[in-house]
């Protein structure tokens, strides 16, 4: 073990029963301007993962007229930096091996890097360069612009893709949640320019930013490539659009037609805010209505027990305004009115009926014992380190994370199951074709 | 929930060490053994997490499905699921649960796979269900018409609920004429709905049998330990004589041609390309690598000859891609996809594709060029030890090729050793008059002649 220098340390505790996750140390770094990253060495690889988040700067805050400008600004900082145009600065990424991606999501704007750790100054410097020296140029704004739109026309083939713009619509209506990120081929002809830059100087800034590291580093490394490559953003956040609490619109029932053989349906019920100490008797109760692949409740009422479709689950959506428990799955046009039959009654009995004994201990022991798979790598370590950052969890959530879990009580879940799974609250969107009248067509092969 | 067949060419950029002396890293603990029924045993030390992947692959899959029954082969990957008389479906579910247990598995043509991810505690229950079904596969009566449905609706979610996906299919089915890769590992929607419970049993007990399998461990696990669970479950598996696969190292009769493929829902044209390859063993395989390094110089990313030339010099082109995995046991295909530029057709399109691939042919790639691609490649090689099962995938995959461990030492010298001059000859060995078929993907719908 090499000796090591830091500004803060803090030791987990070690591991001491069987399911607990491996000890993994959490050291907060901090950069000569007081901006805070979480690091965790590993060094067997000659690797490292990094995850930048700047908050309030999603989709969700661009303008009304401009839907799609957090992700056209997001990957215009790609299209040349630091004095290289777009094909120079890609081959500076391919060069050194590092892989650098952008995303978007209606909340927040995250930067990921995979790089070798021989290259931490360049992988640095190559943040410093997209967020504080991009080269913003016209020709690759206007290209950028012909490549969003085809793409859109693109992700519009998909009924998996239609369904989600139809449902956020359906489940938000005007709120910022409901708008499409991606913007629509008019919105993104209205951007400009100058609306980018604007973005990037009010939007992505120090103030909230959230930067976790795990693999080859150390301390000292992670604090001086901050403050030489990251202190210069601007210290404050001054994005000027406006997320309020969601008020999502239960019971609502959409169907958008297409001509598609499957009709997909994706379908929500309330959740609970990520904050909120009831959140993880939502995750123990998700995983055994639909998260739990073919032995929760939906995996086996549409799929196991009638064959009715290949994917049907559920999961926990939790944005800044707004928590659901969403679910989705796809079933041929005929049996799809029968498929959400199925859906409800599933619902509803786990509502009237709470869930059993058994099926909950199970649940437990999975969601415990399956928890070292989410710590072996790198990539994955990463994410919760940035997961119990953006939640304020502690740095000793990984060693408290399954006494939590355990702390859950059958009581507790099915309390929660009677308030939030409520079939008269179920959001229903759907896109394809119109189901036939004419019942039972598959009879040609013989089957019952 | 099961998610059932790969194509190989998700896997095309992974795998294997740089053992430069820059980087202190340790090689890969690799060993192998095999039992004395001819299950053989690959054991990939990783002891940075008490985690270990258990996969299961076998030396069978679509292209070895007999003619009118495609899809049988990933239709019983699905049945693998529904129990045996000692472990019925709910108990082998329930244990895995228990045990906080990861599972899935995929059926690819020239393979299939069945994996368990867990706490390594865990390995020996893991292995005593998994040596159960695979020995004792016995799914109930009613299980298998249920199981049709649920493979008929994959179907539909993967291909015939897009457009690109239905040509795609087409095209593989011309390009591959009378070759088994010519059938979609899933299956012909008509074909899948006349399989009988029969059809899957006979698959099962023809193929899945010690000689044709290899178990691969990943993780905090040792050769001693495993080998002594394999033993003790999986010893008793009666040995059967290996299947033939006559199909391998035959050469197919290619058909080329164009097909256009026209679906209402289309709102953006697709141009796209297959050419037949050599893969990493069949044919000529010293093209394998110059191959995956002209997919990465002419189709990966914004630096790429393609999109540098069709999107931003000539404007024809919104989007250019290039894809080729050496990773099959037969030919390969080296694919390039276009999407044009708004008001461009698709035959203006094709020509200055042609004008640009000739120029490329002509002219020699740098040698900036080729080092960023292959740096890149290099890579990956360490990236992928990042995380147990990405390793489990591929020392599988690299065993069903008939490689092993020195190979995949090997990776990053055969990566550098590929010239500029290879390259172009592998860019080459692909034009002319070389068989090759063309996909145009556009909106209007039209009635189409006879569906192929």
């Amino acid at each position: 073990m090499r000796h090591r220098k830091s500004l803060w340390v803090l030791i987990a505790v070690l591991w001491l029963l069987p399911w607990q996750a491996q000890a993994v140390v959490i050291e907060e770094v901090a950069s000569d301007k007081g901006a805070k990253a979480w690091l965790t060495e590993a060094h067997a690889l000659p690797i490292f993962s990094l995850r930048l988040t700047f908050p309030k700067a999603g989709s969700a805050y661009d303008p009304d007229a401009k839907k799609g400008l957090a992700l056209m600004a997001a990957r215009m900082l790609q299209e040349g930096s630091g004095g290289k145009d777009a094909k120079a600065f890609q081959e500076y990424l391919d060069f050194h091996a590092i892989d650098l991606d952008i995303a978007v999501s209606e909340d927040d704007v995250t930067v990921s890097m995979e790089s070798l750790s021989e290259h931490t100054d360049v992988a640095f410097s190559i943040l410093y360069d997209i967020l504080l020296d991009a080269q913003l140029a016209p020709e690759a704004f206007t290209q950028l612009q012909k490549e969003a739109i085809s793409e859109l026309k693109q992700l519009k083939q998909n009924p998996s893709y239609v369904a989600g713009l139809a449902f956020d619509k359906l489940v938000f209506g005007d709120h910022p949640y409901g708008a499409p990120g991606r913007g629509t081929k008019e919105s993104i002809q209205a951007i400009q320019l100058d609306d980018v830059r604007e973005y990037l100087t009010s939007c992505l800034t120090r103030e909230g930013m959230v930067l976790s590291v795990v693999g080859d580093m150390t301390p000292a490394m992670l604090a001086a490539k901050m403050s030489q490559y990251l202190d210069p953003l601007p210290e404050v956040r001054q994005c000027t659009g406006v997320v309020v609490k969601a008020s999502p619109h239960f019971g609502s029932v959409g169907h958008e037609g297409m001509d598609v053989p499957q009709t997909v349906v994706k379908f929500a019920l309330p959740g609970v805010p990520r904050q909120n100490p009831e959140f993880y008797t939502a995750f123990v109760l998700n995983h055994m209505l639909g998260g739990n692949g073919l032995s929760s409740r939906v995996g086996t009422a549409i799929r196991k027990k009638n064959g009715l479709a290949y994917y049907a689950y559920t999961s926990l959506d939790n944005m800044d305004q707004a928590a659901l428990l969403k679910g989705v799955f796809a079933s041929r046009a005929e049996e799809k009115d029968k498929a959400v039959a199925l859906l409800k009654e599933a619902i509803g009995e786990a509502q009237a009926n709470g869930f059993a004994e058994e099926e909950f201990d199970d649940a437990i022991l999975f969601l415990t014992g399956s928890f070292p798979l989410k710590l072996d790598a790198n990539y994955k370590l990463v994410e919760y380190l940035q997961m119990m950052q953006r939640f304020d969890l502690g740095k000793d959530y990984l060693e408290m994370r399954n006494r939590i879990i355990e702390s859950v009580t059958l009581r507790h879940v099915n309390a929660l199951a009677k308030r939030i799974l409520d079939p008269e609250k179920l959001i229903l969107q759907s896109v394809g074709q119109e189901p036939k009248t004419a019942p039972e067509t598959e009879s040609t092969n013989g089957r019952d | 929930m099961t998610f059932s067949f790969i194509r190989p060419f998700m896997w095309c950029v992974c795998l294997f060490v740089l053992a430069s002396p820059a980087w202190a890293t340790e090689a890969l603990r690799v060993s192998e053994s095999s039992l004395e029924n001819g299950l053989k045993i690959v054991v990939v030390e990783e002891h940075r997490a008490p985690v270990a992947t258990h996969m299961l692959w076998f030396r069978v899959g679509a292209a070895d499905e007999a003619k009118g029954v495609s899809g049988v082969a990933h239709y019983l990957e699905h049945m693998f699921f529904k129990g045996t008389s000692t472990i019925p479906e709910e108990m082998y579910l329930k244990t895995i649960e228990k045990r906080g247990g990861q599972h899935n598995a995929f059926t690819g043509q020239d393979f299939t796979a069945y994996y368990i991810t867990a706490a390594s505690e865990h390995l020996e229950d893991i292995m005593r269900i998994e040596s159960d079904r695979m020995k004792n596969l016995s799914p109930p009566e009613n299980s298998y018409l249920k199981e049709l449905d649920v493979i008929l609706e994959e179907r539909s979610a993967r291909i015939d609920n897009h457009p690109q996906a239905v040509l795609s299919e087409k095209m593989t089915k011309l390009l591959f004429n009378q070759h088994p890769y010519h059938i979609p590992i899933i299956g012909w929607r008509d074909e899948m709905e006349k399989l009988s419970k029969d059809d899957v049993m006979g698959f099962y007990r023809q193929n899945y049998h010690p000689a044709n399998g290899v178990l691969v461990v990943v993780g905090d696990v040792t050769m001693d330990e495993v080998r002594s669970l394999a033993e003790e479950y999986y010893g008793d598996w009666e040995a059967k004589t290996p299947i033939k696969r006559p199909w391998i190292q035959s050469e197919p009769e290619w058909q080329s041609g164009t097909i256009e493929h026209h679906d209402p829902n289309v709102k953006q044209a697709n141009w796209i390309r297959y050419y037949p390859t050599p893969g990493l063993v069949q044919g000529d395989t010293s093209q394998a690598f110059p191959l995956m390094l002209l997919a990465d110089v002419l189709g990966e990313g914004k630096a790429s000859v393609l999109y540098q030339e069709l999107v931003l010099e000539r404007k024809l082109a919104v989007a250019a891609s290039a894809s080729y995995s050496p990773f099959q046991l037969g030919p390969s295909v080296f694919a390039v996809t276009l999407v044009p530029a708004t008001g461009v057709e698709l035959d203006a399109l094709e020509e200055a594709y042609d004008e640009v691939m000739a120029q490329f042919v002509e002219n020699p790639i740098d040698a900036k060029t080729l080092e960023r691609v292959a740096n890149r490649m290099k890579a990956a090689t360490i990236f992928s030890r990042d995380g147990i099962q990405g390793l489990a995938f591929i020392f599988g995959q690299l065993t069903m090729l008939g490689k092993d461990n020195q190979f995949f030492e090997a990776w990053p010298t055969m990566i550098g050793e590929v010239t500029p001059e290879a390259i172009q000859a592998a860019a080459a060995s692909l034009l002319g008059d070389k068989p090759h078929v063309t996909g145009k993907l556009l909106p209007q719908k039209e009635v189409s002649n006879a569906t192929p």
